[in-house]
């Protein structure tokens, strides 16, 4: 195919923002919902779970699209030679920390898939719910690991919207950038206090 | 079969003579010693010479011609002149086609600025990095037949020398590979030396490290004559440094910049006052000289030091930025001060050699299959170049190199192909010749040595030369050349030697510098750079000449003689810019 | 009293050759007003004896105008990749370190190989196509002057390689094209007969290693000695490049 490589780098990007970046938005309200109390959350959460197929479209809409941002992005973050120390600007440390929170990201959320998802529910049989979660996040180490998981993530996709709106041409000026990279500093914020709320709220 | 043409150096004059190659259906081997697209052309600054009439000043091409004769004090031949700024319109047409940025009126039209020497509006330019901007243009155009298979380079290879068949015809080069050191014989059709200028020789200069006019000098050792080669112009505004002198474009001057020293307490500028008609606008020779009096025999120089203020702090800041950012940025981050704030520093450097190879107005030398183009030959400025004439003179030559190699290639009396056995031949030569060098175990260091050179050199065959110092200073340099023999070579190695290479550089610098002492001893006169308080008039009667300079092998030493030229279309008259130049 | 006379200290980064050990030696120079690290070298050149006295072979690297125009001398100084002829010492912390800058195969001492960013210009299509250099009787286009002036910045791209040593997506391992040659797309795209191929060149850097792989560090636009706004220009082509493949997926 005509300008495959182009392709698939252009379609890395679109992933991580339109199917992750959407689901991860996503999930991060559902958990919040634990901050109107449990029954809240556990409702939310039975809701989702009674989706039509659901397993279906966990596989093709979320599954495969992290699997292959996330695996695609750790090659191509495993080829840069990060030199943040010598070239200490602004964007090389974003551009650091996009790819230092990628590898925390990718393998919180395999774990995090892992434990909950396939142990937890699909062998265990356990009802992902509120007790659960109560049950999980009690130990420190792993509320620890919630948490630097959850910043991750959200730093990840948040920082990766100002290389959006540069790959994809939005904004193409240093001001413009400059503006998108204020505003998606303050998205991280954001949602990265809304989601470590929540987590507190599962532990209260 | 195709003709296989070997040019060396890849600046404008070898990249334009490579284009018109390729495009006449021949291939081109092209040696430099830096990927050419860092060739020193792309130091000049100011502009390009062409007569577009484009600001109401009703410019001709026979005013550009005449400017150029009359700057050139008429030593130069008037009908190769005359071809190249006949041609300069065309050229710079050719250029804007290939995408040079040249700086562009409100309308979208090429800009013109003034330079010295002339009265109207005729300098094209690109910023202030016009030399940059023509050089990759040409190195683009390059590529592009490098991509199509008729260029191959031989970037980092250095020329070492011509190879001539049984009949004394120059039909290969050895050069030799400056990573492997590999040394290796080439054949060609027709061979065409690019090679620039030798600013190296006087150590502190313009040019850029690799203008040591080593090839021009080897050739010459092989039998090229040199033309003209005491006159050595020295461009009246540079930043004095301790590595190099950076120079500061005559731009300042043409954009509005004025020349100043403070005399009894009060700014005095000697230029606009000595020369009313051209003001700070004065051929470069005449504000040099103009400089040096005033610092050297006035003691007026900034501080007592060898000085004088190029002041450009009068002009509004944006109009600077536009015309002449890019040299402005220079002296900033060289010197430290801004020059759009306070008056800028310069005292004149060594900058150009009008002199070189001797050629025919085709561009051949007196070696059959060999020629010379650009600043390594001795065609078109005189006794002293026009500003903003280099770059046109440089791309012009090659126009003209070009399709007469081609020509020669095809019709010249060749003679006989080099065998394998001639080329081994000069190949084991030329290594045995380097392996030598390596084997030095003497007590001068080489760059030391190059050092007192250019010392030498620039303290008594630049501004102002007195016979007797001439002698005493050719004197020096034989003693230097002798020095040479007793050179110790440090490093050993067979891979990426410079210090080896530079030996063997130094020894023609040496040379060279024997032969532009000597030219300026003979020439009894004063005319366009060439200065002697002795003699301080021009004495056409006796030197309306060219000098030739013929290598002595026995001796070392040039022999001078000199020789006629084509000076039919104007008659000289005396070259005075205290008035406007009249016909 | 005699005054004691200030020294430069360099540590400098050594190698014999491509697949040598490197190592380092000690110099110190006699400090002068302006002196800069091409003129230390240069000192070094004329004596070279480490800082303990140790007679050296002197340093090899690549330098031709000193004037900040041809991008021969390009080291790393200090951590940072730029022109050792513009490199001051007033404005250099001591010890000066220098090093090659490993991005590009390393030939000896401070001298590297560059060739790659040449071969790139030639996989941009990094020229006009002009019938000749003859005369065609035809003037060139008019050109707006804000574009032009625009072409002026990216046109003094000395190919020193600055933005490619600070980049950390061009390496040995990486097959990125790196900033210089992508903007110099931009330029001649920018030029009325240059755009008759602006397609080819959107192509060129589409291609395996081209513009995609860009992941905005913006280190370029940092380390740019010549101060060409290479992320805007990277981003204008990105805006490009997108649509010229959505082009040629639904048109062809």
């Amino acid at each position: 195919m005509k300008n495959f490589d182009f392709w698939i780098r252009r379609i890395h990007s679109l992933s991580g923002v339109i199917a992750l970046g959407a689901f991860l938005l996503e999930h991060i309200f559902t958990v919040s919902t634990v901050m109107g109390g449990p029954a809240n959350f556990d409702k939310s959460v039975a809701a989702l779970a009674a989706m039509p197929f659901l397993v279906p479209i966990e596989i093709i809409a979320i599954g495969m699209p992290i699997a292959f941002h996330g695996i695609l992005g750790v090659v191509y973050a495993l080829k840069a030679k990060n030199n943040p120390l010598r070239y200490g600007y602004w964007n090389n440390w974003m551009f650091y920390l996009q790819r230092i929170t990628a590898y925390i990201a990718f393998v919180f959320i395999i774990w995090h898939v892992w434990t909950l998802r396939i142990v937890g529910k699909a062998m265990g049989g356990h009802l992902i719910g509120y007790d659960f979660m109560h049950n999980v996040l009690s130990d420190p180490l792993t509320f620890g690991f919630y948490v630097i998981g959850l910043l991750s993530s959200v730093f990840h996709f948040t920082n990766g919207l100002f290389g959006f709106s540069i790959t994809w041409g939005i904004v193409t000026g240093p001001r413009g950038q400059r503006v998108v990279s204020i505003a998606t500093l303050a998205l991280f914020v954001l949602i990265s206090s809304v989601g470590l709320t929540a987590l507190t709220h599962f532990v209260k | 079969m195709k003709k296989k043409i070997i040019v060396v150096g890849g600046g404008l004059s070898g990249l334009m003579a490579t284009l018109k190659i390729c495009e006449a259906g021949g291939e081109v081997e092209l040696f430099s010693y830096c990927p050419v697209k860092r060739s020193h052309s792309l130091c000049a600054q100011g502009g390009m010479n062409a007569c577009m009439d484009t600001k109401g000043e009703n410019d001709s091409v026979h005013e550009h011609f005449d400017d150029t004769v009359y700057g050139g004090d008429f030593l130069a031949d008037q009908t190769a002149i005359k071809g190249m700024c006949e041609a300069a319109p065309k050229l710079i047409k050719m250029f804007d086609r290939m995408g040079v940025t040249f700086t562009r009126t409100p309308e979208g039209l090429l800009d013109l600025r003034n330079f010295g020497g002339q009265k109207n509006k005729r300098t094209l330019f690109s910023g202030s990095t016009t030399g940059q901007q023509l050089l990759y243009a040409l190195d683009e155009q390059v590529r592009a037949w490098e991509v199509k298979g008729a260029v191959k380079k031989y970037e980092f290879w250095e020329f070492i020398k011509i190879i001539k068949n049984k009949e004394s015809v120059c039909r290969g080069i050895v050069a030799q590979d400056m990573n492997s050191m590999e040394v290796r014989a080439f054949r060609a059709d027709t061979v065409i030396l690019a090679t620039g200028g030798p600013g190296m020789v006087f150590g502190r200069c313009t040019a850029s490290t690799i203008c040591n006019g080593s090839a021009v000098s080897a050739v010459y050792q092989q039998g090229a004559l040199i033309g003209n080669p005491e006159f050595i112009q020295i461009h009246p505004t540079a930043i004095p440094g301790s590595d190099k002198n950076r120079l500061m474009s005559e731009a300042c001057r043409g954009e509005g910049g004025r020349v100043w020293v403070y005399k009894d307490g009060k700014p005095w500028y000697f230029l606009e006052e000595m020369y009313p008609a051209y003001g700070n606008l004065v051929p470069r020779d005449v504000a040099s000289r103009a400089i040096y009096d005033v610092c050297v025999n006035q003691k007026l120089g900034i501080n007592g030091e060898n000085k004088v203020y190029l002041d450009l702090s009068h002009i509004p800041a944006d109009y600077l930025e536009r015309k002449l950012g890019g040299i402005l940025e220079i002296y900033t981050e060289f010197v430290g001060d801004d020059p759009r704030k306070v008056p800028m520093q310069i005292y004149p450097s060594v900058h150009y050699s009008m002199g070189g190879i001797w050629v025919d107005t085709k561009h051949n030398t007196n070696i059959p299959g060999l020629m010379a183009s650009g600043e390594c030959d001795y065609q078109y400025h005189g006794a002293n170049r026009l500003g903003a004439n280099s770059l046109l003179s440089a791309a012009y030559s090659g126009t003209v190199s070009g399709p007469e190699a081609m020509r020669w290639a095809k019709e010249g009396e060749k003679g006989s192909e080099l065998t394998d056995e001639e080329l081994a031949k000069a190949a084991k030569e030329c290594r045995e010749e380097y392996e030598a060098i390596l084997k030095m175990n003497g007590t001068e260091n080489a760059h030391e040595l190059h050092h007192e050179l250019g010392e030498v050199m620039n303290k008594y065959v630049t501004i102002e030369r007195v016979n007797k110092d001439l002698d005493y200073c050719f004197d020096e340099v034989k003693k230097i050349l002798k020095r040479w023999d007793n050179i110790g070579i440090v490093d050993k190695s067979n891979w990426a030697n410079q210090e080896g290479m530079f030996a063997r550089q130094l020894r023609n610098m040496i040379i060279y510098a024997l032969v532009v002492t000597r030219a300026a001893r003979m020439r009894d006169e004063s005319r366009g750079a060439h200065y002697k308080r002795e003699f301080p008039t021009r004495d056409d009667e006796r030197f309306m000449k060219i000098t030739v300079a013929e290598y002595d092998q026995a001796t070392e030493e040039p022999k001078i003689s000199y020789a006629d030229f084509d000076h039919s279309l104007v008659k000289p008259r005396p070259r005075n810019y205290a008035v406007a130049k009249k016909e | 009293m005699a005054e004691i006379k200030k020294k430069v200290h360099f540590i400098i980064e050594r190698q014999d050759g491509p697949n040598s050990q490197p190592y380092t030696e000690e110099f110190e120079v006699d400090y002068r007003p302006a002196l800069n690290v091409v003129a230390s070298l240069m000192e070094i050149q004329k004596n070279p004896v480490t800082k303990d006295g140790k007679k050296t072979t002197a340093v090899v690297w690549e330098c031709n105008c000193l004037e900040k125009v041809c991008g021969a001398c390009m080291m790393v100084i200090n951590g940072k990749a730029q022109q050792a002829c513009a490199a001051l010492i007033d404005h250099l912390e001591q010890p000066i370190r220098l090093s090659p800058a490993r991005t590009f195969p390393v030939i000896r001492d401070l001298a590297i190989d560059r060739s790659v960013m040449f071969e790139s210009l030639k996989k941009i299509h990094g020229w006009v196509d002009v019938d000749g250099t003859w005369e065609v009787h035809n003037d060139a286009p008019r050109q707006n002057p804000k574009t032009a002036t625009i072409a002026y910045e990216i046109s003094r791209c000395m190919t020193c390689g600055c933005c490619m040593d600070a980049c950390p997506n061009v390496n040995q391992s990486s097959e990125f094209i790196g900033p210089a040659p992508i903007a110099q797309a931009h330029l001649f795209n920018l030029h009325p007969i240059g755009e008759y191929q602006k397609e080819e060149r959107l192509d060129a850097l589409m291609e395996k290693g081209g513009l995609a792989s860009c992941g905005n560090s913006q280190n370029c636009v940092q380390a740019c000695p010549k101060d060409i706004k290479l992320t805007e220009y990277i981003a204008k082509l990105n805006r490009d490049t997108n649509k010229q493949a959505l082009k040629s997926l639904f048109n062809k």
